[in-house]
This record gives C-alpha cells, sequence and structure tokens, in this order.
C-alpha cells in the first residue's frame, strides 16, 4: 500500500510497549496479543482511508456538496486548513457564489499526505477546475502539476506560482496604487510617505513610485540590506516622511522586537503608520487596509466561472477587488491629523 | 365573608404588581431604530451600530439595530409598531401603500438628497459580449440587477446576470476593480465617481459612464404616520446628528453630511417607482 502512515505510526508504539514489558514476562503473551490486534486494525483502518472499500472513498477528507447535476461542471475545492478562519471564510464565499457547478471539498487539515490525497481525488473523479486556498492546497497542487486550470487565493507566497501558465488567482494584498490612494482620501495633507523594503519588493515599491507621482504624493523608498542596521532606516522613516508605510516585507517584520521598535519610533515622532495588515492595528497603525476576504472569495469564484467556459482573464493574478479599512481614532486625535470625514463611508472597524 | 375580602385583596396586589411590572418593562425598553440598506455592505454593520449607539446613548433609551436580510427587516417593518426604521427609499416605495407608516427624513449629501448610479466601464477595453463582462458593485446582488435593468443605456444591460456581479465592500474598491482589471465594469453612486476625479485623476481618465439609473432619494428615516411624542423626540435627535461630533462620525459612515424633513411624502416619491416595480415583479438575482 502506498500510505504507510498508520503502520510507521504503529511500529513506534509497539516498540514503546515492548520497551515498557521488558520486565514483565508475564504479559509477554498478552502483549503479543495486543501487538496482532493492533496491526489488524491498524491494517484495516489504512485499507479504508487508502480507498480500498470503494472507490468513491478514495480520499477520506472529500466532501461533495449536495450540489448541481451530474452534467454540470466539477470542481474541487482544496483548503488548506477549514478551521483557520480566514480560509474557511474564502471558501463560504467562493460556494455561495458558484452556481450551477458540483463542487467537492479537500479539507488538508491534519492531513500529512496531502499530495497523495489531491492525486487520489483527481484519479477517482473528474474536475473541470481546481480552486486551492491557502499555500499548503497550491504547494501540494503544483507539486502533482494537474492539466485542470488552477484557480487559488489566501496564499502569501503566490509569486512563487506566477509563472505555472494554467494558474489564476488572487494576490494577498490590496494593489500598491489603492492603498496608495485610500492614504491620501483619509488623510489630504500627507504628502510623502516613507516606505522600507528589502530586494524581494522592489517591483512593488518600483509600482507604488509610479502610483504615487499620478497621486501627487511623495513616496521616499528606503531600501534596506540587512535587518541588522534598521534602526538606522526606521529613524530615517520616522523624520524623514508624513507618515510611515509599512508593506509585507520578510527583511523589515522579521520579529516582534522590529515590529515593536518601528512603532515606537513612529510614536515619539507623531508620524503615523499605514500598513497592509490588521494585525497591525494593535500594534498602533493609524489606518490598514487589507484584503476582504469574502471578495477574495468571491473573485475566485468568477475566475474559475471563466477559466472553466474557457475565458480565461486578462490578468492571471488579480489583486484583491475588496478592501478591509481599519482606523485607529486615538491616533488621529493623537498626531492632530487633519481626517477626511466623508472617507468614513469606506470604514470597516473605528478604534478609539 | 372575611375570606372573600382577602381573596379579593390578594388579587387586586398581584394584578398592582403584574402591572407595576409592565410599565416598568416598558419603561425599560428601548426605542429602536431598525436599519436596512442593500445598496452597502453588511460587513459595516457592527461599526455603524456601535458609533449610532454611542450617539444615542447621550440622549436616552434609544438603539440603533442593523437587520442583515431583507426577509427579516420587512416582518419587523410590518410588526414593530413602535419602532423607527431607516432603509433605502426605493425599498421602502416598494411597500409604502401597504403600511400605516411614512417617510419623516431622507439623508443628504453636498446638498443633495438623490443620488444617481452610474455604469462605468474601463475605456480601453470595447465590450463586445455583454454577458462575458464582470461588473463590480457594493450593493446587493439583487439590487445592482435592478438598478441596471433600470438604467437608461444605448447598450443590453437587461442581458447581464447575477453570476457577473462581482459584489464589493464599496463604491470605490467597484471603481478601482476596473481601473486596475478585477472588473470590466462598476456600478458606482455619482457622488463616488466624482469623488474618484479628485483622489485619483489617472484613474478616473480611464473610465467612461455608458448607463445612468434615474434619480433615487437617499437613505429614509421612516416611522407611523402619527409618530408618538417619544418617536418625535428621536426623529429630531436624527435630523440634528451632524451639529454633534458624535453625530457627524455616524453619518459619515452612512456616507451621508445631514438629514432633511420631509414634508410632501407623495412628492417626494414620485421617483424611485421603476426600480421598485422591478423589486416587486421577484426579478431573481
Amino acid at each position: 500500500m502506498k500510505r504507510l502512515m498508520k503502520p510507521v505510526m504503529f511500529k513506534h508504539h509497539h516498540a514503546q510497549r515492548q520497551r515498557f514489558c521488558r520486565k514483565d514476562t508475564c504479559c509477554k503473551e498478552r502483549c503479543r496479543m495486543t501487538t496482532i490486534i493492533r496491526w489488524f486494525s491498524a491494517l484495516l483502518v489504512s485499507l479504508v482511508l487508502s480507498g480500498c472499500v470503494t472507490p468513491a472513498k478514495h480520499s477520506p477528507a472529500l466532501i461533495q456538496q449536495p450540489a448541481a447535476h451530474g452534467n454540470q461542471p466539477s470542481v474541487l475545492l482544496i483548503n488548506s486548513n477549514a478551521s483557520v478562519e480566514r480560509y474557511k471564510t474564502a471558501q463560504n464565499a467562493f460556494t455561495n457564489n458558484i452556481n450551477g457547478k458540483n463542487i467537492s471539498i479537500l479539507n488538508l487539515q491534519d492531513n500529512h499526505a496531502p499530495v497523495q490525497h489531491i492525486q487520489d481525488a483527481l484519479n477517482s473523479h473528474h474536475f473541470d477546475a481546481i480552486y486551492g486556498i491557502g499555500a499548503k492546497a497550491l504547494g501540494s497542487v503544483d507539486h502533482i502539476a494537474p492539466t485542470q486550470p488552477v484557480v487559488f487565493s489566501s496564499v502569501l507566497n503566490w509569486r512563487s506560482f506566477q509563472d505555472q501558465k494554467n494558474f489564476y488567482g488572487v494576490s494577498s494584498d490590496i494593489a500598491p496604487a489603492s492603498q496608495l490612494a485610500m492614504f491620501k482620501h483619509f488623510f489630504p495633507d500627507i504628502k510623502s510617505i516613507a516606505v522600507m523594503f528589502n530586494k524581494t519588493n522592489l517591483a512593488l515599491v518600483k509600482q507604488a513610485i509610479a502610483a504615487s507621482k499620478e497621486l501627487n504624493l511623495t513616496l521616499i523608498p528606503l531600501k534596506v540590506e540587512s535587518s541588522r542596521n534598521l534602526s538606522v532606516y526606521i529613524n530615517e522613516a520616522v523624520t524623514s516622511a508624513d507618515a510611515l508605510w509599512l508593506i509585507a516585507d520578510p527583511v523589515i517584520l522579521n520579529s516582534s522586537e522590529k515590529v515593536h521598535a518601528i512603532f515606537k519610533a513612529a510614536k515619539i515622532n507623531k508620524r503615523p503608520v499605514f500598513a497592509t495588515n490588521e494585525v497591525f492595528a494593535e500594534f498602533g497603525a493609524t489606518l490598514t487596509i487589507s484584503a476582504d476576504l469574502p471578495t477574495v472569495g468571491r473573485q475566485a469564484a468568477i475566475l474559475i466561472n471563466n477559466v472553466i467556459k474557457q475565458r480565461p482573464p486578462a490578468q492571471r493574478i488579480q489583486f484583491p477587488a475588496g478592501s478591509k479599512i481599519s482606523l485607529n481614532l486615538n491616533k488621529v486625535e493623537a498626531y492632530q491629523l487633519n481626517l477626511n470625514y466623508e472617507a468614513l463611508d469606506a470604514v470597516n472597524d473605528l478604534i478609539e | 365573608m372575611r375570606s372573600t375580602l382577602k381573596s379579593i385583596s390578594l388579587k387586586l396586589a398581584f394584578t398592582l404588581v403584574m402591572m407595576a411590572t409592565s410599565v416598568q418593562s416598558f419603561a425599560q425598553s428601548p426605542l429602536t431604530i431598525y436599519f436596512y440598506n442593500p445598496e452597502i455592505n453588511i460587513n459595516r454593520n457592527s461599526i455603524l451600530k456601535h458609533k449610532f449607539d454611542q450617539f444615542l446613548a447621550t440622549f436616552g433609551n434609544y438603539q440603533f439595530q442593523p437587520v442583515s436580510d431583507q426577509a427579516t427587516f420587512e416582518h419587523l417593518v410590518r410588526t414593530e409598531n413602535q419602532a423607527l426604521f431607516m432603509m433605502s427609499s426605493w425599498l421602502f416605495h416598494s411597500f409604502r401603500k401597504e403600511l400605516t407608516l411614512e417617510a419623516q427624513l431622507v439623508g443628504m449629501k453636498n446638498g443633495s438628497i438623490y443620488y444617481k448610479k452610474l455604469l462605468v466601464l474601463n475605456k480601453a477595453t470595447p465590450i463586445t459580449d455583454w454577458a462575458n463582462i464582470t461588473i463590480a458593485s457594493a450593493g446587493t446582488k439583487k439590487y445592482s440587477l435592478a438598478v441596471l435593468k433600470g438604467m437608461q443605456s444605448s447598450h443590453k444591460l437587461s442581458n447581464i446576470h447575477a453570476d457577473q456581479l462581482l459584489i464589493v465592500p464599496k463604491d470605490v474598491d467597484a471603481l478601482l476593480a476596473v481601473g486596475f482589471g478585477m472588473a470590466q465594469g462598476a456600478l458606482s453612486t455619482e457622488d463616488s465617481f466624482d469623488q474618484l476625479k479628485t483622489l485619483y485623476q489617472n484613474q478616473y481618465d480611464q473610465l467612461t459612464v455608458v448607463g445612468r439609473s434615474q434619480v433615487f432619494p437617499r437613505l429614509t428615516v421612516v416611522a407611523s404616520n402619527k409618530p408618538s411624542k417619544h418617536q418625535e423626540k428621536l426623529i429630531t435627535l436624527i435630523n440634528q446628528m451632524s451639529e454633534t461630533p458624535s453625530g457627524k462620525i455616524p453619518l459619515s459612515i452612512l456616507g451621508l453630511d445631514n438629514w432633511k424633513h420631509i414634508d410632501n411624502a407623495d412628492t417626494f416619491y414620485q421617483s424611485g417607482l421603476q426600480i421598485s416595480q422591478g423589486l416587486r415583479e421577484g426579478r431573481k438575482p
């Protein structure tokens, strides 16, 4: 059998039991019997899980939605972990907006052989397209390299998959130009914004510089080679511009200490921090703009509909179309910022 | 004789206790404003409730209660006689004649109580097949389809179906989605489209208007056509929201900057008829 998980686990268990019983000769026979029973149980479980009992149960976690009809297109939805709220939200929005399709859902939560299970699912059913939520799902699908079109969302390292010809998706962060436009919308007096970045974000920052010119903003890019001398850049960022823009950068934000240091410096210099993730609201970001997760699921549903109808979009990887905005009114007051009240109709969360 | 008197006095005492309890509970139950607006995304309901409750708490026993689905809201409109309702004007128009309720206030923005919806497209992507484009909209699918079908346009917008709609949280998202290629069209208010011109001229210049709706009155506050003093007091408070900082914030979240008292409801409701009829005909999204 391909699946060795159960027997391997059992061997380990067996060794433990033998070590435990070494000095007790009376229990040797009983221990052997237990061992045999466990072997049989494990074998049975392994057979059932591997789908030898019925082809329909090839993948233990594969759930078919009570949907459409037999002749409707079929979609395999692979969720990296359905218990994670952001993945669950995208899944629900997707299933609520994909009409006339047969949806099968594979939850990879606690699944130690995701590639195997996805391959089993693809072998046992015909699917017209695959929707992968999260990095585990997309990474596993990428390993198989299926012929079907693949749509993905909620994958932070999506750039690793952007060259795959049959991959389509929704990236993680709102378009840099949209973010800058919203900063300007909320705070019309902010004219210059500093951004620290590493070479991994060079393309994003170049896009942002072009957009800032269109928006009559001055973007001050601070390229950081190493996080060791970050404090120098932090100091420059909070003194050279009206505000600091915190992007998802693996070098700048590689520890909570560094994040705290950035926010501490911003507070001392009374500079608002604009961030791309709502998690930074807790650290004291004045404004956060992140992707609206239900919209991401709805976008994925439209992408799936279009690729199934062989109408691929002009852009294979799209920015999230919906934004979720959090505004910290305490910071607005503390830094005496000129807030455009008209922009409040775009806010999702107000922190007071 | 004594036992009869004792029985009567016990019953009387019980009745008095019950009356006192019910009066007290009546006095304790807050006057509620139920809110439903399919033109905006429901994921901002919690912030609306928080800010409205904060504003109302300083004036008395009032509460704001957003409702996320139309059926529940319509049931409340028909059963909660003591409450106030804040809703789309066209939604109220659709069942106005069946009820003894009347519009009391209408929202204002930039001095106007009316708004218009536009369908905008990217100039660079000519539409050859209207059945295959994606349109971003901040309203519900049902509402968006009804607006599209009622639009004046040289294009056949009636062919657009629900699967083509990408529902986004707000108008600005819909407009930027066209600029960045996530959708080919956006359904937006004229206010938001004008706002984009100020905010992001380059994006604005890429867009062109291909459909216009009729004008609709903005968000409406509805109450009994003979409001009680308690209701009248609350209507006055709402009408004066723009005068206090704590009232200005929830008003801005609604996308308004003031309220206007409605003197003649019949004249006021001449607008919005077309879309209301469309919704009443039960067109499915």
